[in-house]
C-alpha cells in the first residue's frame, strides 16, 4: 500500500509537472497566434481606415483639379476589396461576433461610398468640361462683342461666369444661388440675324451653365456625403468593438500568464523548500548513523571512526556493573532509565577541560575518547569516575538506584580492544578501575582460547574424542580391580588430555557431548566382558536435562552392564548440590552401580554430607597421595579418611601413586586400592 | 460673406486659371506596363478555350468570334451575331486591354473578366449556354480533362475553373509600347500634328474623361450632355433604374482606337473622325474644325500598341478606320 502510495506521488508530481510544460507550451502556441491574428486583423483595419483616408483624398482633388486619372479610385476599390476579403474570410475575426457583424455592415457602406465617388465622378466629368467651356468664352468675347448693346450682354454674362468660377472654387453655392434665374434671362436674350454666330456662342453658353447649374450642387452634396460618409465611423465602430472584445479575451490571456507565473514561481519556491528538507534529513540521517537513540551520545561506529582519524587518544570504557541485573529484575524500561542517566551523568562529571568525546559502545558500556596531552593522572580521574557514581542515586517512580560502575582505561591501540580487556582484568580481579599495560595482555589467552574451542569441536565431528583406561589395583592381592575411563583427545599421532578442555567446554556447551561420546564408547568397550570401571560424572553434566535424559536412556540400554559401573563425584559437586545429586546417586545405586567421591581431601570435605549421600568409594585427592611417603602431615590427613572410611564401612583409593615409596606407605595406611602412573598410566585399550 | 470682396473673386479666378496649367503638367494618362503578371499555362489554356467554337450552343461561337484579334479585340460589325445567326443588341467593346477597365461591360454590370465571361457565355443570342453545360462540353473533351487536371489538379472541370482561365488568358491580353507610351515614357517623339491632337485633346475636355492606362474604362459618364443623345440601349439606367444614369455607359477605352470600329454603344459610325466629332458635339457642344478633328485622329492613332504577345504574331492585325 505505502509502495502503491510512493509511485502514486512520484507519478503524479510527474504527471502535474508534464501538464504545466504542455501548457505552457501550448499558452504560448496560443498566445503567440492570437497575437499574431490580432496584429493581422488591426492592422487590415488600418489599411482600411488609410484607404478611406485616400479615397477622401482623391474625391476632394478630383473636384480640385481640372485633370485628374480617374484610374486612381479603381486602384484603391481593389485595394479596399482585398482587405475586406481578408477579413471576411479571416477565422479568427468571425468570432468576435458583434465586431464581425459591424464590419459587414461596413463593407456595405464602404461599397455605397465607392460608388457615390464614381456618380460623382459622372457628375464632375461634364461640369469640369463646362468650366473649361465657360474658361475659353474669356478669349472669345472680345472679339464678338462689336456694339455698345452687346457689352451689356457681356458685361452680365461675364458676371455670372465669375460668379460660377467663385462657387467652383470655393465650393460654395452661396455664390451662384441666382443662376437658375439668370439662365431664364438668358434664354429671353434675342439676336439680331446678323449676330449668328453670337446667337451659337449664346445657346452652347447656356447650355453649359444649365450643366454647372444642374451638377454643381449635386457635386457639392455627394462630397459632403463622400467626406463625412458613416463608413468612416462604422469602421471606427468595428475597430473600436474588436478592441473590447480582444480586451475581454486578453484578460483571460493576462489570468492565465498570471496563474503559469504563479505556478512556476510557486515550483520554484517547493523546490527550494525540498532542497532544503534534503540537507536536513541527509544531515539528520548521518547524525543517526552514528548517534545512540536511546542516549544521544555518539555509537560505536563513530568511535572506531574517532579512533582511527587520530593516534594518541586515550579511550574510557565505563561499564555499570551488574547491569544485566537491573535489567532482568526491574525491566528494559528500568534498565533503558539507568543508561539515559548514566550518560547524561557521565557527561558532567567527567572534566570537561580534557575535551573529552562520549560514546556508548555497547549494552551498558560507555566509551570516553581523550586526546593524549601532557600529563594526565588517568587513575585520578578514573577513582573520580567512580566515586562520584557512589555519591548518587537514580529515582525511577519513587524507587532510588544506587549503581556502581568500573572503569578500564588504555593508551594502546586497538584502544577498544584493550580497554574491554582491562575492564575484563578488573571484574576478574574486582578492581574498581585501572589503566591497561601490556602484560596482562589476554590477546594470547584468547587465541589459545579460540584454538582449543577448535581443537575440541573437530574432535568431537571426527570421532577423535576416545575414552582412555587407567587400571585401579587392589593393594592386598596387587590385581586390577577395574579401570577408571578417561577422555582424551587425539590429533595427529599425539594424544592429549581432556582437562585443559574442560572450562572450554563448559562455555560453549559441547561439555555433554564429551560426556554422551566417552559413556557411550565406555559402555560398549566393556558391554561383553566382566570388567568393572568408574566413570566420571560432573554436576554440570547433572544440570542439564538434556543431557541427562540421554544418559538414563543409555543407561536403559546397558541395565546389565550398570552394576559393574562406578560414578566419580568430585567432591567439590557434591557440596554444592546436594539435591540433585543425591537423586541421581538414589536412581544409579538401586541400578546397582557404585558411588566414588573423587578428589576426596581436596576441598571442604563435609563428612556428613558424604554420608548422607550413601556413597561406597572415597578417592583421595592425589595432592595428599603424592608427598604421602615424606608429608607427615599427609599421612595424618590420609589416615584420618582412611580411619572414617573404615568406621563407615567405604572403600578407599589411592589417587596419583607414582612411586615405590608411596605405594609402600599407602599399603601401610591400609588403603584398599591404588591407581597411578607407577601402577599404569592411562592407555586406549585394556591390557592385562 | 467677406469672400464677395472684388479681390478675393479676383484672387480665385487666378487660382483656378492656376490649376488648369500648373497641375495640367502632370500627365493623368498613364503607359501600359510592358509586363503583366499572369501565369501562363493557365492562360494558355484560356487561349485555347477562348478561341473553341464548340463552346457554344450551336458550335458556331467562340469568344473571339466577337472580340477579334483582327480588329483591336473587337468587333467590326455593328452589333455581333451570335449562335444560330442572331443578332445582339450592342456593340461588342475590345478585350484589349479590358484588364485595366475598373468595371466591364458598357454598363459596367460585371466587377471584373471573371464575372464578364458569364455575360456573353450565357446570353442566349451569344452563345447560348448555362454553367451545366459548359462543364458537359469541356469534361467530353479528354485534351481539356488533361490540361484543366495538369492546371488545377482536379478531374472534374467546373464552370468556375473555365472562367478562371478564361480570364487569366484575358488578363494577358495588353497591348504596350504604343508610340504615345513612349513618348510619355521619354523614348519618342510626336509628330506636330500629334502633339498638336493631344493639346486639343486636353484643352477642350476630352482628357476629362478619357484618362489613366486606358485612356478611359475608369468612370461612367453621360452621353450627351450639351446635345441630347437619342439611342440610350444598354445603358447603366437599366441596371441602376437610377434616373441621373439615364444614357450613362462606362468610357470606352481609347487604346487601339484606330483599330476598333465601329465606334460607340451602338456602333453608329465607322469613322473616327466622325466619332471624335460626334463626342465634342454631343458631350462638349462644340464643332470641330476638319484640321483640329485631323489633329485629334493623329493623336489617337499613336494609342495602337503591340499585339498582345500572347497571342502568335502569325495572326495579321488589320487596322480599318
Amino acid at each position: 500500500m505505502k509502495k502503491y502510495l510512493y509511485f502514486l506521488k512520484t507519478f503524479g508530481v510527474f504527471g502535474i509537472g508534464l501538464f504545466v510544460v504542455v501548457l505552457l507550451v501550448l499558452f504560448n502556441y496560443f498566445t503567440r497566434n492570437y497575437f499574431e491574428q490580432n496584429n493581422k486583423i488591426i492592422d487590415t483595419l488600418n489599411a482600411l481606415e488609410k484607404k478611406e483616408l485616400k479615397l477622401n483624398y482623391i474625391a476632394l482633388s478630383q473636384n480640385i483639379y481640372l485633370y485628374s486619372n480617374f484610374d486612381k479610385i479603381p486602384k484603391i476599390e481593389r485595394q479596399i476589396d482585398t482587405y475586406l476579403y481578408e477579413l471576411k474570410n479571416n477565422k479568427a475575426f468571425q468570432e468576435h461576433k458583434q465586431s464581425y457583424k459591424e464590419f459587414l455592415l461596413y463593407s456595405k457602406l464602404v461599397h455605397k461610398k465607392i460608388d457615390l465617388i464614381y456618380s460623382t465622378e459622372t457628375l464632375i466629368a461634364p461640369t469640369k468640361n463646362a468650366i473649361m467651356y465657360l474658361s475659353f468664352l474669356f478669349k472669345k468675347f472680345p472679339i464678338l462683342i462689336t456694339s455698345t448693346k452687346d457689352k451689356r450682354y457681356a458685361q452680365d454674362v461675364l458676371n455670372i461666369l465669375s460668379e460660377i468660377m467663385l462657387s467652383k472654387s470655393s465650393m460654395d453655392l452661396s455664390f451662384s444661388k441666382n443662376l437658375s434665374k439668370q439662365i431664364l434671362v438668358l434664354k429671353k436674350i434675342k439676336f439680331a440675324k446678323n449676330q449668328q454666330k453670337l446667337k451659337a456662342l449664346h445657346d452652347i453658353l447656356i447650355e453649359n451653365i444649365k450643366v454647372v447649374n444642374r451638377f454643381f450642387p449635386k457635386i457639392i452634396l455627394n462630397l459632403q456625403k463622400v467626406l463625412h460618409s458613416n463608413s468612416q465611423t462604422q469602421l471606427k465602430k468595428v475597430e473600436n468593438l474588436f478592441l473590447h472584445s480582444t480586451s475581454e479575451k486578453l484578460k483571460i490571456i493576462t489570468y492565465v500568464s498570471i496563474l503559469l507565473i504563479s505556478f512556476v514561481v510557486f515550483s520554484i519556491f517547493l523546490v527550494i523548500m525540498l532542497i532544503f528538507r534534503l540537507e536536513k534529513d541527509k544531515k539528520t540521517l548521518a547524525k543517526m548513523v552514528v548517534t545512540d537513540a536511546l542516549t544521544s551520545l555518539y555509537n560505536r561506529i563513530k568511535l572506531n571512526q574517532d579512533i582511527q582519524n587520530k593516534q594518541k587518544q586515550i579511550l574510557f570504557i565505563v561499564n555499570i556493573d551488574r547491569f544485566k541485573y537491573y535489567n532482568d529484575f526491574y525491566g528494559i524500561e528500568v534498565g533503558d532509565f539507568l543508561l539515559q542517566k548514566v550518560a547524561k551523568y557521565i557527561k558532567q562529571i567527567f572534566p570537561n577541560e580534557l575535551n573529552p568525546t562520549f560514546y556508548r559502545i555497547g549494552d551498558d558500556d560507555f566509551g570516553i575518547l581523550i586526546e593524549e596531552k601532557g600529563d594526565i593522572d588517568l587513575e585520578k580521574i578514573a577513582q573520580k569516575l567512580c566515586y562520584s557514581f557512589g555519591e548518587i542515586s537514580f529515582e525511577y517512580k519513587d524507587v532510588e538506584f544506587n549503581i556502581s560502575v568500573s572503569v578500564g582505561i588504555s593508551k594502546e591501540y586497538p584502544l577498544i580492544e584493550t580497554a574491554d580487556i582491562m575492564l575484563k582484568y578488573l571484574k576478574k580481579n574486582h578492581k574498581t578501575f585501572g589503566v591497561y599495560n601490556n602484560k596482562l595482555d589476554h590477546k594470547q589467552q584468547i587465541k589459545e582460547n579460540l584454538q582449543k574451542t577448535q581443537t575440541l569441536l573437530k574432535a568431537i565431528k571426527t570421532n577423535h574424542l576416545i575414552p582412555y583406561y587407567q587400571p585401579i589395583l587392589s593393594n592386598k592381592t596387587g590385581e586390577i580391580v577395574k579401570y577408571e575411563v578417561l577422555a582424551r583427545i587425539t590429533s595427529k599421532g599425539t594424544v592429549q588430555s581432556i582437562y585443559p578442555f574442560l572450562d572450554i567446554a563448559k562455555e560453549n556447551k559441547t561439555y555433554k557431548f564429551i560426556t554422551q561420546i566417552i559413556y557411550e564408547k565406555a559402555f560398549q568397550k566393556f558391554e561383553n566382558t566382566n570388567i568393572c570401571f568408574s566413570l566420571n560424572i560432573a554436576l554440570f553434566d547433572l544440570q542439564d536435562n538434556d543431557n541427562m535424559q540421554y544418559l538414563y536412556r543409555l543407561f536403559e540400554r546397558y541395565n546389565e552392564v550398570l552394576p559393574r559401573v562406578t560414578f566419580e563425584i568430585l567432591e567439590s559437586d557434591a557440596v554444592n548440590d546436594y539435591g540433585l545429586l543425591k537423586k541421581f546417586i538414589t536412581f544409579v545405586k538401586s541400578k546397582g552401580a557404585k558411588i566414588a567421591i573423587d578428589d576426596f581431601g581436596s576441598g571442604y570435605s563435609n563428612f556428613v554430607h558424604i554420608l548422607n549421600l550413601d556413597v561406597d568409594i572415597l578417592k583421595i585427592d592425589g595432592s595428599l597421595i603424592k608427598e604421602l611417603d615424606t608429608n607427615k602431615k599427609m599421612q595424618i590427613i590420609t589416615n584420618t579418611i582412611v580411619q572414617f572410611a573404615k568406621a563407615n564401612n567405604l572403600e578407599v583409593i589411592a589417587e596419583f601413586v607414582h612411586s615405590k615409596e608411596v605405594l609402600q606407605k599407602v599399603k601401610e595406611l591400609n588403603i584398599d586400592c591404588s591407581q597411578g602412573f607407577y601402577l599404569g598410566e592411562p592407555k586406549g585399550d585394556i591390557v592385562g | 460673406m467677406y469672400l464677395k470682396g472684388f479681390g478675393v473673386r479676383i484672387l480665385l479666378f487666378f487660382v483656378v486659371i492656376f490649376n488648369v496649367f500648373v497641375f495640367a503638367k502632370k500627365e493623368v494618362i498613364t503607359p501600359i506596363p510592358q509586363l503583366i503578371h499572369y501565369n501562363k499555362p493557365k492562360a494558355l489554356l484560356g487561349k485555347k478555350l477562348f478561341f473553341d467554337k464548340r463552346i457554344s450552343a450551336d458550335g458556331s461561337v467562340s469568344c473571339a468570334s466577337c472580340h477579334s484579334p483582327e480588329f483591336g479585340g473587337a468587333d467590326p460589325r455593328v452589333v455581333s451575331v451570335g449562335v444560330y445567326g442572331k443578332k445582339g443588341i450592342i456593340q461588342s467593346p475590345t478585350v484589349y486591354n479590358a484588364v485595366f477597365e475598373f468595371r466591364q461591360f458598357w454598363n459596367g454590370r460585371a466587377f471584373d473578366l471573371k464575372e464578364q465571361i458569364k455575360g456573353p457565355t450565357h446570353n442566349p443570342v451569344e452563345m447560348g449556354l448555362n454553367n451545366h453545360k459548359i462543364e458537359k462540353l469541356l469534361n467530353s473533351d479528354p485534351i481539356y480533362k488533361k490540361m484543366f487536371l495538369k492546371i488545377y489538379g482536379k478531374k472534374h472541370i467546373t464552370y468556375n475553373m473555365f472562367a478562371d482561365a478564361v480570364a487569366e488568358f484575358e488578363k494577358a491580353l495588353i497591348t504596350p509600347n504604343c508610340k504615345f507610351d513612349k513618348y510619355l515614357r521619354g523614348q519618342a517623339k510626336l509628330t506636330k500634328q500629334e502633339l498638336h491632337g493631344y493639346e486639343l485633346f486636353k484643352e477642350i475636355g476630352c482628357i476629362t474623361c478619357h484618362n489613366g492606362v486606358d485612356v478611359g474604362g475608369n468612370s461612367f459618364q453621360k452621353i450627351g450632355i450639351i446635345h441630347p443623345a437619342k439611342n440610350r440601349t444598354g445603358d447603366r439606367y437599366e441596371i441602376t433604374h437610377n434616373l441621373d444614369d439615364k444614357f450613362v455607359y462606362k468610357v470606352s477605352t481609347l487604346r487601339n482606337i484606330a483599330l476598333s470600329a465601329p465606334y460607340f454603344h451602338n456602333g453608329s459610325t465607322f469613322s473616327l473622325a466622325k466619332a471624335v466629332q460626334k463626342m465634342a458635339y454631343f458631350n462638349l457642344g462644340l464643332r470641330l474644325k476638319k484640321e483640329e478633328v485631323g489633329d485629334i485622329v493623329a493623336f489617337l492613332d499613336t494609342l495602337t500598341g503591340e499585339k498582345p504577345k500572347i497571342l502568335n504574331h502569325n495572326t495579321k492585325v488589320l487596322g480599318k478606320r
